[in-house]
């Protein structure tokens, strides 16, 4: 027997190995977005089904008001449902389209996502920016705003109204390849047992959750342009996204 | 004499299916809701005397997939912390949702305390088989 042929097994088996656990970790993460899938888009078909029957009993009985409530509530899911699998597909979709860098005003980006969100929340909130570079940046920008879109609206949604300010602090910095966007709140934080969960599909920290989709299309639009996303939150004390985006090589 | 049952569920639409069902079958009393795992165990521990005919066992419907604790961690924490406590009336509980995964099948049919799945929507056959168990 020669060194090579005792060499090459181990090497190959540890390859394998490695392999098998991507592929067992890909399953896992499948078998999940089956599950989601399956409860979230069928949940609300199921509760059509059961308004609707309501409806063809109230018809026979001359209940009109009740028929048009429930054909009314009807029309509401069916739109939800569709918007759902919109975002599903959108998430499924994330990362096919090539990354577009142009030059982009942060400080602007934020503050129109800022105002979209917060028109309609009937508490007092306060917008800290500490902007750490200069004129506009070379980076993709529909992912900026779509990382701003969901981290600005997941901290105005788990505010903690028992606070005596509500502070949402928006900072960023720069080097020659990348910008680090850091969204922090006050708000009511997430549980350490919910650590895992948060960039998971379909998972829904409490009822303040959206779709359970925001932050794993944050995610996935993020890592397919080669950036990170990171957390830090603490219960009660609220929550820290670190997200860093590449810059176009050579932009700057 | 009727029977008291609980709607768990986050779902509007799901708690009012349950609602007019019950309402209008036999055999069936006070109808109250619960928009989430943690509201229903304070009120099952709060009033579970005051809730329909103190001699009847009380039917729980809980949906399984809720934000915060899911119908299974809700049923666990009922069993462990006030089963005994209200050893007195019994609690039957139904998961109520629109999952047909085996694996849900299994964990329901598998713990102690839950009597029956049923999918929704919930039809009138559906609550014949819950006036059943309730029995």
């Amino acid at each position: 027997m020669n060194v090579r042929n005792q060499v090459a097994p181990s090497a190959t088996l540890r390859a394998m190995e490695s392999k098998q656990r991507e592929l067992e970790a890909v399953n896992l993460d499948l078998s999940r977005f089956v599950y989601g899938a399956n409860h979230d888009l069928k949940a609300p078909l199921a509760s059509i089904i059961g308004l609707l029957s309501f409806c063809t009993e109230d018809l026979e009985d001359g209940n009109f008001g009740e028929l048009r409530k429930n054909l009314e509530q009807a029309l509401e899911l069916c739109h939800d449902g569709v918007s759902r699998i919109d975002s599903v597909f959108e998430v499924a979709c994330a990362g096919r389209d090539s990354v577009q860098f142009e030059h982009v005003c942060v400080e602007s980006v934020v503050r129109e996502v800022w105002y979209d969100q917060i028109r309609e929340c009937p508490d007092r909130l306060e917008l800290l920016l500490d902007l750490g570079h200069w004129g506009p940046i070379a980076i993709d920008r529909l992912t900026l705003k779509l990382i701003l879109d969901n981290l600005i609206s997941n901290a105005v949604r788990f505010r903690d109204v028992a606070k005596s300010s509500l502070v949402v602090k928006v900072s960023s910095e720069a080097d020659l390849t990348a910008l680090r966007i850091t969204v922090a709140d006050n708000g009511s934080g997430i549980p350490e047992h919910r650590h895992d969960d948060v960039f998971r599909m379909f998972r829904h920290i409490d009822v303040r959750s959206g779709n359970g989709l925001g932050l794993a299309l944050v995610k996935r639009h993020v890592e397919r342009s080669g950036g990170r996303v990171a957390f830090k939150s603490v219960a009660g004390e609220g929550s820290e996204f670190t997200i860093d985006l590449p810059i176009e090589p050579g932009a700057t | 004499m009727s029977i008291p049952v609980i709607v768990v569920d986050n779902a509007e639409t799901d708690r009012y299916i349950a609602r007019r069902r019950f309402s209008r079958s036999d055999g069936f009393g006070e109808v109250v809701e619960c928009q989430n795992g943690a509201e229903f165990l304070n009120t099952i521990h709060e009033k579970h005397n005051a809730i329909g005919d103190e001699a009847r066992n009380i039917v729980v419907l809980v949906d399984i997939n809720m934000p915060g604790k899911n119908g299974f961690e809700t049923i666990d924490e009922y069993m462990k912390k006030w089963k005994l406590q209200h050893a007195d009336r019994k609690v039957v509980f139904v998961m109520y949702t629109s999952s047909n995964a085996v694996s849900d099948r299994e964990r329901a049919a598998s713990m102690i305390g839950v009597s029956g799945y049923v999918l929704k929507p919930l039809r009138n056959q559906d609550v014949s088989h819950i006036r059943a168990l309730a029995s």
